[in-house]
């Protein structure tokens, strides 16, 4: 009897407890389908006043009170869907100074740091929009949180202040994976003038191999012709990794004086080097490249062949009469290259060019 | 009564648009000087993004140049080849993230089976230049990358539908 007993006090207390935590969820649900609903209404009307904005250039006054008068988080969410997606850099850098001093914002920053990652993360966030002078030190600090997710944004940040913070984010790219280095490479464009200044003294040869690479990378994803200048001189380095990267870096460096350079590229003895040079030849759309081009399409490596005779149907014109000349030659696997790209659309070979 | 009421329907796209120029206030915006009232077959939009369709909506209006606004990739493609053939060429605002058919493939089929006739401008999330020049090869008279400055889009489509109106008149 004694042990039914204590079964149903535990069945109680076991029921109750589900109950309670199933009763939380719930609660916790509504909750957060509040808070959506809220600030799709904040969105819904903060739009119109953006809208208003951006296409009259009406005063910003309204933008700013309508936020002052929102909660915290739906302040600061319609802000970030709408800011980010349709107000460009420039129209933001205008934005930003009015909304530095508001609460809504000192509340979010003040979670810089948070314990919390998504409290520190919306922070981030907030910053890559309405961040200042007086900023830098938070952001240093979030470019190397502990939480992917908050470094990640933190780059928005940090590049949409430049000065100091570009440095501490090149200083980083080495060591950051190829998605992170291309979103850090995006966002750092948007300072083309101040990355560059940062990158041409980092771009010396006795820089190690591993660093090197990546400020080459970022060079060529900046495409600002004095960093390039300074990646073309690297050319004749060493290592074939290095000579490797400047290849594919001087394909957006379109200057008499690159053409050479690729030229001599595409005769070196590593054949990674040798098909990059062909890329950039052919994105550059160099047409005196067509007869070393086709020639390469006679590479004994499968990559080189491949590059080369995309290069050609890049370039057209007469560089494509070579490309179907060699199709048409006694070279076996030159033929079958050249036969199977001069085939392909040329929306196909723009596509795959690039890859 | 403008040019643009007079001028006699072309096909059966002119609704939508008529109620723009109905709605749209009088006044031009302040320093972006309005065209002369363009019939309601100069402008086509596309865009499934309901935020940036309001936008251009609104910088349309202002503008007072008509337009109609769609949201399917395959209705757009449609009702753009089902045009009658020749007169002035449309000008067509092209969101690339479209359902149904991308915008990527729309210009291709509208470069191969209407080439000449449409001024598109695509309006991509991506500013990768593979993308930029895909965009322009297959026909595409602009890319811009979202976010995009709307004010300078609004002056060159301003620009474009003038052009487009002297073609038909050159024509």
């Amino acid at each position: 009897m004694l042990s039914l007993d204590v079964l149903a006090v535990a069945l109680t207390v076991e029921g109750t407890l589900i109950a309670a935590a199933l009763g939380g969820l719930v609660v916790l649900r509504l909750y957060l389908v509040w808070r959506a609903r809220q600030v799709e209404a904040g969105v819904a009307r903060l739009e119109p006043l953006l809208h208003a904005w951006l296409v009259e250039d009406a005063d910003l006054g309204a933008v700013v009170a309508f936020l002052r008068a929102q909660p915290p988080h739906v302040a600061f969410r319609s802000v970030a869907r709408l800011a980010t997606a349709y107000v460009t850099f420039e129209r933001q850098q205008i934005l930003a100074p009015l909304l530095r001093g508001e609460p809504w914002v000192q509340r979010i920053l003040r979670h810089g740091r948070s314990m919390f990652w998504w409290r520190r993360f919306d922070a981030a966030r907030l910053l890559s929009i309405v961040g200042g002078p007086d900023d830098v030190t938070m952001v240093a600090a979030l470019l190397s949180d502990r939480s992917p997710a908050v470094r990640l944004v933190a780059i928005d940040a940090a590049a949409r202040l430049g000065g100091r913070l570009v440095d501490l984010e090149l200083d980083s790219l080495p060591g950051r994976q190829d998605a992170v280095q291309q979103y850090q490479f995006a966002a750092l464009n948007r300072h083309p003038a101040i990355v560059a200044e940062a990158l041409v003294p980092r771009l010396r040869p006795e820089v190690p191999a591993v660093m090197l690479n990546a400020w080459i990378d970022a060079a060529g994803a900046s495409a600002n012709p004095v960093a390039l200048w300074r990646v073309r001189d690297l050319a004749l380095h060493e290592a074939p990794e290095v000579r490797l990267h400047v290849a594919r870096a001087l394909r957006r460096h379109a200057e008499p004086e690159t053409v050479p350079v690729l030229l001599k590229l595409l005769t070196d003895d590593d054949w990674r080097v040798r098909a990059q040079a062909a890329r950039a030849l052919g994105a550059l759309r160099v047409i005196s490249a067509a007869r070393p081009l086709a020639l390469a399409v006679r590479d004994r490596a499968w990559w080189v062949r491949y590059r080369a005779a995309l290069a050609l149907a890049q370039i057209g014109g007469e560089a494509r009469e070579l490309l179907l000349e060699v199709s048409r030659g006694s070279d076996p696997l030159a033929r079958d290259m050249s036969a199977l790209v001069a085939g392909l659309s040329s929306a196909a070979v723009v596509e795959m060019s690039e890859v | 009564m403008t040019r643009a009421h007079r001028r006699p329907a072309r096909g059966g796209r002119r609704t939508t648009a008529s109620r723009t120029v109905e709605t749209a206030p009088a006044a031009a915006p302040r320093d972006l000087a309005a065209p002369e009232p363009a019939t309601p077959a100069d402008l086509v939009v596309a865009t499934a993004d309901p935020s940036l369709l309001r936008m251009l909506t609104f910088a349309l209006d202002q503008m007072r140049l008509p337009h109609q606004s769609f949201t399917s990739g395959t209705v757009v493609l449609q009702r753009l080849l089902d045009l009658p053939r020749g007169g002035r060429p449309t000008v067509v605002v092209l969101d690339v993230d479209l359902p149904g058919v991308d915008g990527h493939a729309i210009l291709e089929r509208l470069g191969s089976e209407r080439p000449d006739e449409f001024l598109i401008v695509v309006l991509s999330s991506h500013a990768d230049e593979s993308v930029q020049v895909r965009s322009l090869l297959a026909g595409a008279l602009d890319h811009m990358a979202k976010p995009f400055n709307v004010r300078v889009l609004m002056a060159k489509l301003h620009r474009w539908v003038t052009i487009a109106r002297h073609y038909e008149v050159a024509a």
